[in-house]
């Protein structure tokens, strides 16, 4: 099936799964259907058309999964905010929108990725100085200990959202460039062999001042979310798993460091270890975490008919508790799979797009999403201690959501070079009859 | 570039894997640990925010229901308890932050239709908002349960009332009791304000400091006298004497070897006989000298355990107190001398104070009230019911003959053993210590207990007492304490005994 008509009809599953989603909101709280459920689903069919309209224009040839995977979390998030938390379903209905448009406006701007690989240290200085706004007084604003925010207006915008979208395509640049100088042996420092500094020295100090600045901001989730980027980027393009050694001994002892240090680093992970040992206070948040979980059980007790309130930030990072609750294990497993096919459907863009510096790219983007994903749920579910975090997509909270949709619309521009660039290929290739080029397109593209 | 990202997506992968097996613990396996976590109120307030069937007496009267809340409140349902405290240590309570006691507890997933078949017969209804809830009938009598708590009026301690034959438990009273109304209300710091003036301000109060504890059930106390029933029925199923022909001395005093501390009678007089007469008047001396010598403490531990001491009582509520017969004797005697003859242990003086009911024995008024019952039906201990029936909340409940399910729980003791004891215990009624509960008509047996609290001077007053029409079976056996008297037994709680049996056979 072609790619575009694939996601036209998943994207009709989406509205309508949506729709009724939001229907049985209204009947789970006041046992009466709400006469605007139509209503809701034109609006959200139509807004899933505009994009879908927009990829048809601007990135016709890309793969058709992605975005329909991405609007029903996203949708499926819009439907538990709206449930857990009904004054800020606008909120999050307004940042959607704006969030498609931000995905049409970067699938016009971005013509070309690979363009964006010469303009690699201004990136890296754009990512730093995105970091450090927070911190200039009068701008940053300081919520639940983090220092993250930008006060614009009425709104709170956390830049390093976007920080993290422009470090990805910063490292992208610079380690296709000097992949094979990293891969050299220049240093011998007992068995560990180590390629010439000069090369290691940018990326260690882009690397080291963005952990720096989000480590003293206190974001935790975020630090260890773009360390953990770094290291898998920089596997990827030089196939050497030393780095991925040196840098897990690094983190250790860096874990470890602010562990002895910091009292936040070390209650969160007493709470996460043993949060029964402090039920009321410190471990109160993880603890109704694993409450809602575990009344959900199989089934979920119903949308609308769990208490998610019980959970602070059941809205936010401990969505996915919320969702536990109410859809049951069958539920979560549902957005657990959806974000393995976002990360399969990443991936595949990944190893087959059309240049080094796309592929490396595309990766560094899905990892970032997908290890996200993997952080917060991990942190509810008690895998790893909590760290806060959004879930991509789904939890409230605009600045992710938005920078998010400009990661889908980058995955989708590479998605559609690589197949242009192949249907060009067969284009040019003299080998084609007329006939095969066409039949080639009907099933390929 | 391909195998580096081929192990970054197994990495991914690993990772997801993690997630999926923890999600599966956490919502499957240890699901049922998590919800029973004492900090989890999510069970409690589910079950709060539930229609809940009706409680009634056996005779109809409503002991607990669920009102419909005014629209717009945070709860649907506000449980009332319209009989106040009169039932409250039966019934119990359901509160949004105390949890759930009594019947709403242990009938929990009766009354709000948890159960499998409630919950497929309301599937359909669930659809339309409501579930199937269950109606829950007690065994207890409203007539009864008043007078009980009338006569014993303003005295710490219990009255229970039980029929012999079904084990159906007819009045049960204590006093301190507790309204249970406001701790079922929806504004938490009002149920806090009742929680705190109902335990008189204790944090963490144990039995005698909070009315909240039944103690009917939950207390234990030294059954004085009244345990001389089960010593004797010992010593009958044992052979070690009968009922009126071996002869014990008339003495005032027994002192147990290889103490020197004597056991006395009450009020230090001369005491003996045969067993019915020392039943008839509450021989000390005589009891221990049966225990100690012509029984020892191997009979005497099997026969108070035949009659449930040592044994979890098999009991709707909880918790519920168990009842204790010291087992400890130590070493026997080897040689037998003048001072010490034969079939004496170290301990043996405390089983001489244990046979009538001191020393380390520990019974729960409902317990003694089993013991009274079991006599009155030829030995054979009934599991005590509360509860008669649950039936279906849409139909209107018939009141005509409501009785629980009949078990046995224990062979307490010979049937012929039994029917001694009853004659003695008529005795103890028409010419003993508990002449106070001769009624005419009623053929009534009883023995009384004043068991002293250690060197304060007051006592304990009990009578286990059954009755039943003149020539019949027994129909309802009674046990009551008044705590700390100076009174004996048949004088402050014998007249309690009496009333509850008028009201019951009027």
């Amino acid at each position: 099936m072609k790619a575009r008509s694939l996601e036209l009809r998943l994207l009709f599953i989406v509205a309508l799964v949506t729709a009724t989603g939001y229907g049985l909101v209204a009947l789970g709280i006041t046992s009466t259907a709400p006469d605007n459920t139509i209503a809701f689903l034109i609006v959200v069919l139509g807004l899933l058309l505009a994009a879908h309209f927009g990829i048809r224009l601007l990135a016709p040839f890309a793969d058709g999964t992605i975005f329909p995977i991405v609007g029903l979390l996203n949708a499926l998030g819009y439907v538990m905010i709206a449930r857990i938390k009904p004054d800020l379903a606008a909120n999050q209905a307004a940042w959607t929108f704006i969030g498609m448009g931000v995905f049409c406006l970067t699938l016009v701007f971005i013509k070309d990725i690979q363009w964006l690989e010469s303009y690699k240290y201004l990136l890296a200085i754009a990512g730093v100085f995105l970091l450090l706004t927070p911190l200039i007084p009068g701008l940053g604003v300081t919520i639940n200990g983090a220092r993250i925010w930008l006060r614009v207006g009425s709104f709170s915008i956390q830049p390093g959202e976007f920080a993290k979208v422009v470090f990805a395509a910063f490292l992208a640049g610079y380690l296709i460039d000097k992949r094979e100088l990293l891969q050299l042996d220049h240093h011998k420092i007992g068995p560990i062999h180590l390629p010439p500094f000069k090369y290691l020295a940018p990326l260690i100090f882009a690397w080291g001042v963005a952990l720096v600045v989000m480590v003293l901001q206190r974001d935790l989730g975020s630090s260890l979310l773009f360390f953990t980027l770094f290291l898998v980027m920089i596997y990827v393009a030089t196939s050497r798993l030393l780095f991925v050694v040196l840098g897990l001994s690094v983190f250790s002892a860096a874990a470890y460091g602010s562990w002895a240090r910091f009292s936040h680093v070390q209650s969160r992970v007493t709470n996460w270890l043993d949060p029964f040992a402090d039920p009321k206070d410190g471990g109160f948040q993880i603890l109704e975490a694993q409450f809602a979980a575990a009344d959900g059980g199989l089934f979920g007790t119903g949308i609308g008919q769990g208490s998610p309130h019980k959970i602070p930030y059941s809205e936010s990072d401990m969505i996915f508790a919320a969702i536990a609750e109410e859809l049951g294990l069958l539920g979560a497993t549902a957005v657990l799979t959806l974000f393995l096919l976002f990360v399969a459907s990443g991936l595949r863009i990944a190893l087959s797009a059309a240049s080094g510096f796309e592929t490396l790219f595309a990766l560094g983007l899905t990892f970032l999403l997908g290890f996200q994903a993997f952080v917060i749920i991990g942190g509810v579910l008690r895998v790893l201690p909590l760290t806060g975090v959004t879930l991509p997509f789904v939890s409230y909270g605009g600045s992710s959501l938005v920078a998010n949709y400009i990661i889908l619309a980058i995955l989708v521009k590479i998605s559609h070079n690589s197949v242009q660039q192949t249907v060009k290929g067969w284009d040019e290739s003299p080998g084609l009859s007329e006939a095969e080029k066409v039949r080639w397109k009907e099933v390929k593209v | 570039m391909r195998k580096p990202l081929r192990h970054v997506t197994l990495v991914l992968l690993g990772c997801f894997l993690v997630l999926f097996v923890q999600l599966n613990r956490v919502q499957v396996f240890d699901a049922q640990a998590l919800e029973d976590f004492p900090g989890n109120t999510r069970k409690i307030q589910r079950l709060f925010n539930q229609n809940r069937g009706s409680i009634f007496t056996a005779d109809g009267v409503v002991v607990a229901e669920s009102q419909a809340t005014t629209p717009g409140s945070d709860f649907k349902w506000r449980r009332r308890y319209p009989q106040g405290e009169l039932y409250a240590h039966s019934v119990g309570y359901i509160s949004l932050t105390q949890g759930a006691s009594g019947v709403e507890e242990a009938y929990s997933d009766k009354l709000v239709g948890a159960e499998a078949i409630t919950q497929i017969k309301g599937l359909f209804d669930s659809l339309e908002g409501g579930n199937k809830t269950e109606d829950v009938i007690l065994t207890l009598d409203h007539n009864v349960q008043v007078v009980a708590k009338e006569a014993l009026g303003n005295r710490n301690g219990s009255v229970v009332a039980i029929d012999p034959k079904t084990g159906d438990i007819k009045a049960l009273w204590s006093f301190p009791s507790y309204n249970p109304d406001p701790l079922a209300s929806l504004n938490s710091s009002e149920v806090q304000d009742a929680l705190e003036r109902i335990n008189n301000g204790n944090e963490r109060p144990n039995c005698s400091e909070t009315s909240l504890c039944a103690k009917a059930y939950e207390e234990r106390y030294f059954p004085g006298s009244t345990f001389k029933v089960v010593t004797a029925a010992t010593g009958l199923d044992e052979d070690a004497v009968d009922l009126d022909r071996y002869r014990f001395p008339d003495e005032t005093r027994y002192v147990p070897p290889p103490s020197s501390v004597g056991i006395p009678n009450f009020g230090n007089g001369v005491c003996g006989g045969t067993l019915k007469e020392m039943i008839t008047r509450s021989c000390n001396a005589g009891f221990g000298r049966l225990a100690v010598e012509l029984l020892g403490p191997e009979k005497m531990v099997a026969g108070a355990e035949r009659f449930g001491f040592n044994k979890e009582i098999p009991f709707d509520l909880d918790p519920v107190a168990t009842s204790n017969f010291p087992v400890d004797y130590g070493e026997q005697f080897r040689k037998p001398t003048d001072e010490i003859p034969a079939g004496i242990y170290d301990n043996s003086p405390r089983l001489g104070r244990a046979a009538i009911g001191q020393d380390d024995v520990q019974a729960s008024p409902l317990h003694m009230a089993m013991v009274a019952a079991a006599i009155a039906d030829d030995g054979k201990m009934k599991r005590p019911n509360i509860v008669a029936k649950t039936v279906d909340s849409e139909v209107e409940p018939d009141f005509s003959d409501i009785r629980g399910k009949e078990q046995q729980w224990l062979e307490a003791t010979e049937r012929g053993s039994a029917r001694d004891i009853r004659e003695a215990m008529r005795a103890v009624v028409s010419s003993g210590t508990a002449t106070n509960l001769q009624m005419p008509g009623l053929d009534v047996g009883a023995k009384t207990g004043t068991a002293q609290i250690g060197s304060t001077g007051s006592s304990h007053a009990w009578v286990i007492a059954f009755a039943g029409p003149q020539d019949e079976d027994p129909e309802l056996a009674v046990a009551v304490i008044v705590e700390s008297q100076q009174e004996t037994g048949g004088a402050a709680a014998a007249p309690i005994a009496k009333q509850v049996f008028e009201e019951f056979f009027r």
